[in-house]
């Protein structure tokens, strides 16, 4: 039997912290850290396929006509990275093609903590 | 054989294991060769779940059955935000979708009606370390968008805190997830 070196209970899903303004639609991210952990293209399909894709969270404030989305990019793809974009909300729709602030990063700790930041 | 047995003990990450397919080789017992290597099997869709939509199977996630999955389906809204739909045309899809962009469904194509296929029809795929996530992969009966650039006719949806979202996914991408 091949060596397990993940298991469920290393992708359990975070809980974001956002204070009242902020609601968080969906969240699917993990505790996993892709940064932390060197696996070979073979380890990372492996493990996490389905885990790191395009639509990974959003979370949106109607107060300051704000979302927040964060996607993995290319999806499910190992050399990938976070994609954290901030969006002005208009009419109930975002403008997609002026992002107000993006970060990138393959760092789920910087991640957290951007998200923190700009929800506080 | 021996490239086989090369294969195998450079992917064996058990030591044990690739001393007992070296002497397997070392016996020429095919049979035990061939078992070796299928424990070391490297396909990324082993493991992962694919449930029949009509199996009333306790681990078909949270659709324990064909009822509570239709009602989820019935009271799913439709995302608000979606970056999936920016292109206006077929040369921006491409464009928006390629080189680690966000893939783009084409502008006459209507999104929610075709999710709800695709939750209704589609191929399950629960990933094996988050069994809370559930997909389902559809094919249209025409090209629906692009994803890197490449058209495509297959999507992945899925429901989310009672959303239900998805994009369209090209066949190279597709192929880790389902044989289609």
């Amino acid at each position: 039997m091949r060596t397990q070196l993940f298991n469920e209970k290393d992708f359990e899903q975070i809980t974001l912290t956002v204070n009242d303004d902020w609601k968080i639609i969906y969240n699917k991210l993990t505790i996993f850290d892709p940064e932390i952990h060197e696996l070979t293209e073979e380890e990372f399909d492996f493990y996490t396929l389905g885990l790191f894709t395009q639509n990974m969270t959003q979370i949106e404030s109607k107060n300051k006509k704000l979302l927040i989305d964060i996607g993995w990019y290319p999806d499910s793809e190992i050399n990938g990275e976070f994609l954290l974009q901030m969006l002005p909300i208009k009419d109930g729709d975002c403008d997609w093609f002026n992002p107000v602030i993006e970060f990138r990063t393959r760092s789920l700790k910087q991640l957290v903590l951007k998200v923190e930041e700009l929800t506080k | 054989m021996k490239s086989a047995f090369e294969k195998g003990r450079t992917l064996a990450k058990d030591e044990k294991l690739a001393l007992k397919l070296e002497k397997a080789i070392a016996e020429n017992d095919v049979a035990k060769v061939k078992s070796l290597l299928g424990e070391i099997s490297t396909d990324a869709k082993k493991g992962h779940t694919y449930p029949e939509f009509d199996e009333q199977s306790i681990s078909f996630n949270r659709f324990r059955d064909k009822k509570a999955h239709r009602t989820e389906i019935a009271n799913a809204k439709s995302g608000d935000y979606l970056k999936h739909k920016k292109a206006k045309t077929v040369e921006q899809a491409i464009k928006f979708s390629k080189n680690g962009g966000a893939a783009q469904y084409l502008p006459d194509v209507n999104i929610n009606a075709l999710e709800k296929l695709a939750l209704q029809k589609g191929t399950v795929f629960i990933p094996k370390n988050n069994k809370n996530i559930t997909y389902f992969f559809y094919k249209s009966n025409r090209i629906i968008g692009y994803d890197n650039g490449i058209p495509t006719e297959w999507i992945r949806a899925e429901i989310s805190s009672g959303f239900h979202h998805s994009h369209p996914i090209n066949t190279n991408r597709l192929s880790k997830y389902i044989n289609f």
